[in-house]
């Protein structure tokens, strides 16, 4: 029974993770995975603009280093 | 059913030792193929890891005792909930539980929508996998979690044990230790493909931080239990088995800091590529004490446990590992930015990230000294609480006082004269604080605490007014609005200071019963018998198991 259940949770895993190695490619993944990594990377930028005019407005930054950061993360954005 | 739990662990380390060796071998080479087999091999581990435990259950809450684990720490009378944690009060059956939540991470961490990447996911596929295997490893071949019992009835789990906290405690403990293992092999995946993490942060941030968030609750309601059920000498006795719990919490809190700095100034990144190491190098410690790696705790522990071999060979592996990837991959750790001042928010940060480690390593070198000294066969060396309390104690004043500086710094350089203005308010609010406390004649050391506690309060205070106020002004909303969207919108940093009030009210407590606590030892010598102790009329009632308190003197 044991040997039964064990051997059959073995060829059911073997088959689950060969799987791949046999089916085509899909590159379809990989350019929905660039297109998300863009979103995830601006929406990042996003809330370190709205901390970096926070910092600014309250007197934790100086001009220039507000306005180098400022520049250099719009710059990123885009 | 226990030879099919067996076989699904064994299969499930099969097929974690393949995923690992596939996803390392497939680093160079980044096949799409090869990387879905690897992932669809984690999925099998866990899905036999889950059956595994879903057996270990059933098993519990049938009554099972040809189980040992069962027979052990279950009985017939046992409340569900207690038969059920009673799988983390063993040994073996511990560190499946924390093996078993590592894969279930590990298939939220594939499967996770938002703020994570195939990529990402696919360079820590290998390193979770090979973590995985070690547990596996442990609780099939260290240890037979489905060790079959000559035993038929014994008394189950132990009173004290039976106990809500302890419901908690270990569950909380390994999600964070699972959580850490995640950070862990996000950041030296990362790594391994010859990026910094920057780009994923984010993903980093969420697990690291919820994490740190499991981990401390878990040693708040460790230190609840301890004080619950007593004779353990109050909520903290610094016991090896504790110092395990606070180790990689402390560090925890330096890497949720140094991420947070990454991720807004690029700093720091070596600092938390570290200390994501070493955290998880802790965590693995956690298991080496409280197995008896270093000495048998005097309060709680497993006995005769042959795993610290085990893990001590496996911290070496990762040790030695994260080292080779950093040399490794070193010219990717160049550090393009200007130099760092330390007269700035990075550089206080750094300071604190500092005091962090030194605290760490008291409590480390407090706590392996004794076993060290007795293996290298020298006389006993006894390193009492005095020692912790002493050493570790002001440090982590220190650190409580120095949430208050950070805030106060400007980012990359901070003029005295911005710092004065600055520090005015908290500093002279703190004061009068600490002069009231005197005047009242509570004592020298309450003053001084309410001026450590109060210099961070009011800076957070200060902080949030002037961000209530900067929103009102630059935004036009009202004033509940602007405060409510301070927090919201800049979480990371305002809602950190609501963490960070919590640990001023946690450092006003522990100050508190540390210095009005008094210590006698008295005999009571019937029941009912009243002694007058620390101003307090006390008796023993053998019938109620407790100690009453009768009557407390004006």
């Amino acid at each position: 029974m044991v040997v039964a259940v064990s051997v059959i949770l073995l060829i059911i895993g073997i088959l689950f993770v060969a799987y791949p190695l046999f089916r085509p490619l899909k590159r379809k993944d990989e350019e929905r995975e660039t297109i998300k990594q863009l979103h995830v990377k601006q929406s990042t930028i996003h809330s370190i603009l709205e901390e970096l005019e926070m910092d600014y407005e309250m007197g934790h930054i100086s001009d220039e280093e507000y306005r180098e950061l400022d520049a250099k993360y719009k710059a990123e954005l885009n | 059913m226990a030879d099919i739990g067996n076989a699904s662990l064994i299969l499930a380390l099969i097929f974690s030792v393949y995923s690992a060796v596939v996803s390392i071998a497939n680093t160079r080479r980044g096949s799409i193929s090869l990387a879905a087999s690897a992932r669809n091999a984690l999925i099998a581990t866990f899905v036999l890891f889950t059956l595994a435990i879903e057996i270990m259950l059933y098993a519990l809450i049938t009554n099972d005792f040809d189980i040992k684990l069962v027979a052990i720490h279950s009985n017939e009378d046992m409340p569900l909930i207690y038969k059920l944690t009673a799988l983390y009060s063993d040994k073996a059956g511990s560190l499946m539980f924390w093996g078993w939540l590592i894969s279930i991470f590990s298939m939220v961490l594939a499967f996770q929508k938002r703020k994570t990447s195939i990529e990402m996911t696919r360079s820590a596929t290998g390193i979770l996998a090979a973590i995985l295997a070690f547990f596996l490893i442990l609780i099939t071949i260290g240890l037979d979690v489905f060790e079959k019992s000559p035993l038929t009835v014994t008394d189950g789990l132990g009173q004290t044990y039976q106990h809500v906290a302890m419901v908690m405690h270990p569950l909380l403990l390994f999600l964070g230790f699972a959580g850490f293992a995640i950070v862990f092999a996000c950041i030296l995946g990362a790594l391994v493909l010859g990026k910094r993490g920057s780009e994923w942060i984010g993903g980093i941030r969420r697990w690291a931080l919820f994490s740190w968030c499991t981990l401390g609750i878990a040693n708040l309601v460790g230190a609840w239990w301890a004080w619950d059920v007593g004779n353990w000498g109050g909520y903290w006795a610094w016991d090896p088995v504790e110092n395990a719990g606070l180790m990689p919490w402390l560090l925890g809190t330096a890497l949720v800091h140094s991420i947070a700095i990454h991720r807004k100034r690029g700093y720091l990144k070596h600092w938390y590529i570290a200390l994501a190491i070493f955290t998880f190098i802790f965590t693995l410690l956690s298991p080496f004490i409280t197995h008896g790696g270093l000495e048998e705790s005097p309060l709680h522990g497993f006995d005769n446990s042959p795993v610290p071999p085990y893990i001590l060979t496996f911290i070496i592996i990762v040790l030695a590992g994260s080292l080779g990837v950093i040399v490794w991959r070193r010219r990717s750790l160049k550090d393009e930015h200007k130099p760092l001042s330390f007269i700035s928010r990075e550089g206080a940060f750094l300071l604190t990230n500092l005091v962090l480690v030194i605290i760490v390593l008291i409590v480390f070198l407090g706590t392996i000294i004794p076993g060290v000294a007795e293996y290298l066969g020298n006389e006993e060396v006894a390193i009492n609480r005095g020692f912790f309390d002493k050493s570790a104690g002001p440090v982590l004043l220190a650190l409580v006082f120095f949430m208050g500086i950070c805030p106060l710094l400007g980012w990359r350089k901070s003029s005295p004269g911005m710092f004065r203005r600055n520090a005015l308010f908290p500093f002279a609010a703190s004061s009068v604080a600490a002069i009231v406390v005197l005047i009242s004649g509570v004592g020298n050391w309450y003053a001084l605490a309410a001026f450590v506690c109060g210099f961070p309060f009011f800076t957070i205070m200060q902080e949030w007014t002037r961000g209530t106020r900067a929103r009102h002004r630059t935004k036009g909303e009202y004033a509940l609005k602007a405060f409510v969207s301070l927090i919201w919108k800049n979480r990371p940093r305002y809602g950190g200071f609501i963490v960070h009030i919590g640990i001023i009210l946690i450092t006003i407590g522990v100050i508190g019963s540390s210095l009005h606590s008094d210590n006698s030892l008295v005999n009571l010598m019937w029941a009912g018998g009243g002694v007058l102790l620390l101003g307090a009329i006390i008796a023993f009632w053998p019938d109620r198991k407790h100690v009453q308190l009768v009557m407390r003197q004006n």
